[in-house]
């Protein structure tokens, strides 16, 4: 469609027939989030419904100079990545594209729009026998789609072969206003032609010499946002139980998380120390203490399942491997710890909360995560933890959350300060404990894959090749420099 | 042969104080492996050089070395073209102002197995790595190329799929941290390597780069050098170098415990449709390859005149007859004999369920076939027949496409090979299909056919010509041979990825000298990228793609 | 009369070339270190000097578009035509390529052209003058036999050849006396062709001297013939090869007469119970690894004088019009030096690369003698597999390679002792005495 410009009370010339909001609470809320106390106010909040009113936004911003800040998730938001950076910026709000536009047992795919969230995303896909993959534990309104283009990793190691994982195919809009079809959506016709053909949008790489879901995932916005997306999902399983494998070293839990990895055993698989899982498991600051007191120090959390083939006899071989390998690391198996079960847990990781659960019992936390590979996780548990007693920070709980990725090559590594906001002291000494301790990770070898907020400086000091090649990157795909400015240093 | 170019002195000199003298030359004697024209994969013409020849070959031992070289070439106006193993043409010069360079000597290999990874230099090898990796119980990807390949060139540079991607994925997924020499001789490595950190890891800090470098294919060395990767490996329960069975030339491999090798067929298309999406349910298999029968054949035997004779006395074993098409090889691996029971079980009972039937192997020819299978060994021996392959309907997509690709391989080939045609004779179709991570579809259609036979070339370049034609008309999935010129008709219907990429290679390569035939054309007037698309319908006409086949089976390309 | 290909015979199987590479590695490698099959491209790095690369070179020379040059001949040279790129070829390629008989045309083409190189041509010179290419006193080719008793010609049944290598080598002769004495005490009648013994035209096939190959593989056979022998058995691995797939390219042949190795003569012998061998207790428990020499090994298959051309078949399927007479390296004698082992106590181990895929020692070809540090790569990288495996013995059948490993033992980290079989079944050798006279 055209762009045609409509005059509103803040002279902003936005195109005709996308919504847009100016009020100034609104505004002001995308001025900030839990890491960012203080960015931009945008101009407006823009709201477009489809992929041509995104394509007409962006082509306006381009005309206009103006920047865009894309965001698909709802409610609180962290990390900074959707605060605008600068002024003269608009937000992208796809939040109210939250269709599921395809689902397909058959091949485990959906495609899904930007604004479909975790909270709603597995009553759309129910009714098809299917499940979405999900990182640990996300909140309600946070995007699918935005998850994963910011490689959040899923709980789903298994099924993480590569971190374009669960993406199939997919239709980015570039910031230089054009659509890009990425993997299985690069083919003729429209995506309703496609599908009425067969196609199912599920390879997730090229077209051709480029591949340019990989290029926007980690991206933050910066470069063009996605409209919509092919997904990998889950078939819901037949069978599922939850197991706990416990014991009071790191190193032989990876142990075994590594074996069931390399056996592809377990539909969901992470690692937590008692903190962490005290936090998953808690709904109040008395049960989360007492939690600490009652929970093994580090916990594997496995996540069995079985579908339609025989699944009693898959289970059956399942729990007996897990067994043999939790005996030859030395790790406890247990179905409930402290009286939660693992299978509860897995059932209550797939209902999404408003409030995330690291802020559930404190109020407020400090989150840090780089990747490692699995074998050097365990060094940096002391780091952390040291760093923080030197600070005075002792009495603070550290939660530590490893996520293998890519069928256990790597892992996420991610330590969760929870704190109370109201108490200025912790506040305070925490952030420059906090950045410190990324320091100390970085000088360890802490891989900032994701750069965001306290440790995206630390991400780029050893990387001038990786800048150049960031720099050209931009240059081609938002030339006029519109997406998200600032947010990454491309010059 | 093209003009011949001389090595200035001064060039030679600066060239020798980088590799050393010894690993430099400029004799046609030892040019000429880099301008054999031997058309694997393609087309080739009926000479047997290609018309360009390099000025130069040079073996650096290092990235450094390399970087050196690129530079210097740039200083003084060459052009470089890189390669592994050399597989086929990919090792020929692409002008004559060229100087190849050779990585032989960059061959390392160094297993991460508890990381279930590899660090290699770019003449690491599949048939190396995997014997190494075993060691650890891992294995790796294999590409059609076979063992000889180079997992590297594969990884950054080229396509990168495989016979068992259903448990090994497809190398641009394999592909993890990057070190990349640029077009202009800069030193950049991608992920976990640019920080520092290992090479585990290949996107980031923020976005994936490498998605503007390496996309479903690479760019067959139209983009600097890559020169040293991390590589994802995959566990498998065999451990410890594998002693073939059998006689040379017929090697196996015993197959493990707890594994299952079945070879099933089914009496339709829909059928095995039908049993291909219960088997891909639960990754019931680690891989599943479905081969035309007379590739079978081409496989359990040990010659041509022993394939032929069996042919002929009606002796080949029922897996390698003609009615056998609609199969599938099945591979189970499991670690213990509960696991082993149940897959081995369900596969069973969804073949049943399909009506589809088990065909009895001797264990020779499970052996042979299994050995093959899991070395890749497989597409190398496709050659074996006639020496001269191509391909066609390399498409990607839902197994829901699987029959109307089957019908499409047949298209395109249009019953020349069927007894009195001009290609080998073989079934139906030629198609090898196999599935990528219990996901999507790969299937190719292979065109055998006698390479110094002019009317044999011309019909094998009429059939992958006519599977573009047949493909654009009604696609059956994302087409893999989507590159350089065909992306110049194609690009604009799906989002003109040719203009991208053509910036990167002009920005990145402003000289061309990363000269590469298998990568965008680096200038398209403006007039002629407009006028391509509306001129698909002529260049698919009936009489243009004659005209264009008897050119390509003359010429080559 | 039989002739071997020309270069012009062999252009469509050099066109045939995929240039895959497979001819640089073992078919079935079990580590990087030791995957390859070709010891000169390992030595030259250019792919000019793998098998493949030679076949792409030689069509060029053939296509006028590459010229000779020193370079071409320092790759040819540096190929110790050990045949191991013709086995890995034919994994994939069967009968449509066959590398070894195109590079053995090519050496042939560069000696037509007046391009053979030097050292080359002086191993010819002293082969023509003196009957070995070391050029050695013919008058002292027997005296490793000064003292042996054996019966005169036409009354023996064995004819003894033992070939320059040996002949030559006192080193050697502990061995090959001991063995012969044994024979003798077994009541064996043998005699051997003294001072006169010819060249079997190994030496010169390999080099490219094709016709005078002919005229030595005549001379010797009309010795044999003369000798009136029933069986001939050798000591030289190198001879072996000619016997078995050199002169057939020649239609030549030793007639009815029986042609053996040593230790296949020895295994018969032993098998028929005329011989025992005893443990030797200085290898009792210590591993020992067996190296195949490429001569006694690959090259040994016996070739039938055959018809190496294609058939085109079912529209491009290029099949063998002697399809009986297809050769991947199965038949060579790989089994009986290995039995003879076993029988001696032997706790005998393979290297990675066996049987028909064994890595060449680096002394065939002449690359010995042409390209001195080519052959000690290749020794080198075959005592490094040595030392990668439970090993410290390496045991070969061939003087040759014997001598070329131990020449190089020194120069690896780890302690490694090369022995000749032949000096160890002189030590374990005993004739069965109700049978021994």
């Amino acid at each position: 469609m055209g762009i045609a410009f409509t005059e509103n009370a803040s002279r902003l010339h936005a195109p005709a027939g996308i919504a847009c909001s100016i009020d100034g609470a609104e505004l002001r809320s995308f001025a900030s989030d839990g890491d960012t106390p203080q960015g931009h106010v945008p101009r407006a909040v823009l709201k477009p419904r489809s992929t041509d009113e995104i394509l007409s936004l962006i082509r306006w911003a381009n005309d206009s100079g103006t920047g865009v800040v894309p965001v698909s998730s709802t409610g609180r938001r962290r990390r900074g990545d959707t605060v605008p950076a600068r002024d003269n910026v608009v937000i992208a709000d796809l939040s109210g594209m939250n269709r599921l536009l395809h689902a397909d047992a058959r091949d485990k795919i959906a495609i899904l729009e930007a604004g479909v969230d975790f909270g709603t995303v597995d009553d759309l896909l129910q009714p098809h026998g299917l499940r979405a993959l999900r990182p640990l534990s996300p909140r309600a309104g946070k995007s699918v789609l935005a998850s994963f283009l910011e490689r959040e990793p899923p709980i789903n190691a298994n099924d993480h072969w590569d971190v374009a994982d669960p993406f199939g195919g997919t239709l980015l809009v570039l910031g230089n206003g054009h659509c890009a079809p990425t993997g299985g959506a690069a083919i003729e016709g429209t995506l309703a032609e496609q599908l009425a053909r067969g196609h199912r949008q599920m390879m997730p790489i090229g077209p051709t010499n480029l591949d340019l879901l990989r290029v926007l995932q980690g991206a933050q916005g910066s470069l063009g946002l996605m409209a919509w997306a092919a997904l990998y999902c889950e078939r819901i399983p037949t069978m599922e139980r939850g197991w706990f494998a416990s014991a009071d070293a790191l190193e032989p839990v990876i142990d075994l998380a590594r074996e069931l990895l390399h056996h592809r055993i377990g539909n969901a698989l992470f690692i937590v120390d008692r903190v962490q899982l005290a936090l998953l498991l808690a709904r109040d600051a008395a049960a989360f203490n007492a939690l600490c007191g009652a929970l093994p120090a580090w916990t594997l959390f496995v996540g069995l399942s079985a579908g339609r083939q025989a699944p009693e006899e898959k289970m059956a071989w399942q729990q007996a491997d897990l067994r043999a390998g939790g005996e030859r690391h030395g790790v406890g198996l247990a179905e409930s710890l402290a009286g939660h079960t693992a299978t509860a847990l897995g059932q209550r990781l797939r209902v999404a909360e408003p409030v995330s659960f690291r802020d559930r019992v404190s109020g407020a936390h400090r989150e840090l995560f780089f990747l490692q590979q699995l074998d050097r996780a365990a060094g940096f548990v002391p780091l952390v933890r040291d760093g923080l007693t030197k600070a005075g920070l002792g009495h603070l709980p550290l939660g530590v959350y490893i996520q293998p990725m890519a069928q256990g090559v790597y892992g996420h590594i991610e330590f969760t300060l929870p704190y109370d906001p109201d108490k200025a002291d912790d506040a305070q000494r925490s952030a420059a404990a906090w950045q410190a301790a990324a320091e100390r990770c970085a000088d360890a070898g802490a891989f900032f894959s994701r750069p965001y907020g306290a440790w995206s400086d630390l991400a780029y000091r050893h990387d001038d090749g990786i800048r150049s090649m960031m720099a050209l990157t931009k240059s081609i795909l938002d030339p006029a420099g519109v997406m998200n400015p600032n947010r990454l240093p491309y010059s | 042969m093209s003009r011949k170019i001389e090595l200035p002195p001064q060039v030679r000199s600066e060239l020798e104080r980088i590799v050393g003298a010894r690993h430099i030359s400029t004799d046609p004697a030892m040019l000429s492996a880099h301008a054999w024209n031997t058309g694997v994969g393609k087309v080739p013409g009926a000479e047997k050089f290609a018309g360009i020849w390099p000025v130069a070959v040079v073996l650096p031992e290092s990235t450094e070395e390399v970087a050196a070289v690129v530079k210097c070439c740039a200083r003084h106006k060459l052009h470089f073209k890189a390669h592994s193993t050399g597989y086929g043409s990919m090792s020929n010069a692409c002008s004559p102002e060229t100087v190849v360079i050779d990585l032989r000597r960059m061959n390392r290999l160094e297993i991460d197995a508890k990381n279930r990874m590899a660090i290699i230099g770019p003449y690491a090898t599949a048939g190396a790595l995997q014997a190494e990796a075993l060691k650890h119980g891992l294995t790796c990807h294999i590409v059609g190329a076979g063992p000889a390949h180079s997992p590297l060139a594969s990884a950054t540079s080229l396509l990168g799929v495989g016979v068992t991607s259903q448990g090994t994925s497809m190398n641009a997924r394999n592909l993890l941290s990057w070190e990349w020499v640029t077009p202009q001789g800069d030193i950049v490595r991608g992920g976990t390597a640019g920080s520092g950190c290992g090479w585990f890891a290949g996107e980031g800090p923020g976005p994936g780069v490498r998605g503007m470098i390496r996309g479903f294919c690479g760019a067959a060395g139209g983009l600097g050098v890559f020169t040293r990767i991390g590589y994802k490996l995959y566990p498998v329960p065999v451990t410890g170098p594998q002693e073939p069975t059998g006689r040379l030339p017929q090697l196996g491999m015993r197959i493990p415990d707890n594994a299952g090798f079945l070879h099933a067929v089914w009496p339709d298309w829909d059928s095995h449709r039908a049993a291909t999406f219960e088997l891909l349910d639960e990754n019931l298999c680690f891989a599943m390859l479905r081969m035309p029968p007379d590739h079978i054949g081409w496989t359990v035997t040990g010659s041509n005149a022993d394939y032929v004779d069996q042919v002929k006395r009606g002796a080949l074993p029922e897996v390698a007859q003609p009615a056998s098409d609609r199969n599938w090889t099945l591979l189970t691996l499991s670690r213990s004999p509960a696991e082993h029971a149940w897959r081995l079980g369900v596969v069973k009972e969804i073949v049943r369920r399909t009506g589809g039937r088990i065909l009895e192997l001797t264990d020779e020819h499970a052996e042979v076939l299994f050995r093959n299978l899991f070395t890749s060994q497989f597409v190398p021996r496709v050659l074996r027949p006639s020496g001269g392959i191509t391909t066609s309907f390399g498409v990607l997509d839902s197994f829901h496409f699987l029959p109307r690709a089957m019908e499409a391989g047949q298209e395109c080939l249009a019953g020349e090979n069927l007894p009195g045609g001009k290609l080998v004779e073989g079934g139906r179709e030629e198609h090898w299909s196999w599935p990528h991570e219990g996901r999507y579809l790969w299937t190719e259609n292979i065109i055998n056919f006698d390479p110094a036979s002019k009317p044999a070339r011309i019909a094998a370049a009429r059939a992958l010509l006519d599977h573009f034609a047949i493909s654009w008309k009604n696609p059956v999935g994302v087409m893999a041979l989507g590159l350089g010129p065909v992306m110049e008709l194609q690009g604009e219907q799906i989002g003109a990825p040719q203009r991208y990429i053509r910036q990167v290679k002009n920005r990145l390569d402003p000289g061309n000298a990363s000269r590469s035939n298998e990568y965008v054309l680096p200038v398209v007037p403006k007039p002629v990228a407009a006028a391509l698309p509306m001129l698909k319908p002529v260049i698919l006409s009936r009489p243009v793609l004659g005209l264009m086949s008897r050119v390509v089976g003359t010429k080559g390309m | 009369m039989h002739s071997p290909q020309t270069l012009e015979d062999r252009r469509d199987f050099l066109a045939r070339c995929t240039r895959c590479s497979q001819c640089k590695f073992v078919a079935a490698p079990r580590s990087q270190r030791h995957a390859s099959a070709c010891p000169s491209i390992d030595y030259g790095q250019f792919h000019a000097y793998s098998g493949g690369g030679q076949l792409i070179m030689a069509y060029g020379l053939l296509d006028g578009a590459v010229p000779h040059s020193a370079e071409m001949a320092g790759a040819v040279a540096s190929c110790t035509m050990c045949g191991n790129c013709d086995v890995s070829c034919k994994i994939n390629f069967g009968e449509t390529v066959e590398p070894l008989d195109s590079l053995y045309a090519l050496r042939a083409q560069l000696v037509h052209d007046g391009h053979s190189p030097a050292p080359h041509r002086k191993m010819m010179e002293r082969l023509r003058r003196s009957g070995n290419s070391c050029g050695q006193p013919r008058a002292e080719r027997a005296r490793w036999a000064d003292g042996l008793a054996f019966d005169g010609m036409g009354k023996a049944e064995v004819l003894l050849h033992v070939g320059s290598g040996l002949a030559y080598e006192p080193a050697g002769w502990p061995g090959l006396r001991g063995v012969v004495a044994t024979l003798h005490r077994s009541g064996i009648a043998m005699t051997h062709l003294g001072n006169e013994e010819g060249s079997s035209g190994s030496l010169a096939f390999d080099l490219g001297y094709v016709d005078e190959a002919r005229m030595l593989a005549q001379g010797l056979i009309e010795q044999a013939r003369q000798s009136g022998a029933g069986t001939l058995v050798t000591f030289s691995a190198a001879a072996l090869s000619a016997f078995r797939s050199v002169h057939p390219r020649f239609g030549l042949s030793f007639g009815p007469m029986r042609v053996l190795h040593i230790t296949e003569y020895l295994w018969e012998l032993v098998e028929q119970g005329r011989l025992s061998l005893a443990p030797l207790p200085d290898l009792k428990g210590r591993p020992v690894a067996y190296h195949d020499p490429c001569k006694l090994g690959r090259l040994s298959e016996p070739r039938q004088t055959q018809d190496s051309g294609l058939d085109n078949r079912m529209s491009g399927i290029l099949v063998s019009r002697t399809p009986s007479a297809l050769r991947f390296g199965n038949g060579g004698c790989y089994e009986a030096p290995r039995a003879l082992l076993r029988a001696m106590g032997v706790d005998l181990v393979e290297l990675e690369r066996h049987h028909a895929s064994s890595y060449c020692c680096g002394a065939c070809g002449g690359v010995r003698e042409t390209v001195p540090e080519a052959a000690a790569l290749a020794a080198r990288n075959r005592l490094a597999e040595l030392q990668d495996s439970t090993a410290s013995i390496l045991v070969s059948a061939c003087a040759g390679c014997t001598g070329h490993l131990a020449e190089h033992a020194g120069s690896v980290g780890r302690a490694v002792q090369i022995q000749d079989l032949l000096g160890l079944l002189a030590q374990a050798l005993r004739p069965v005495p109700a049978l021994a006279g």
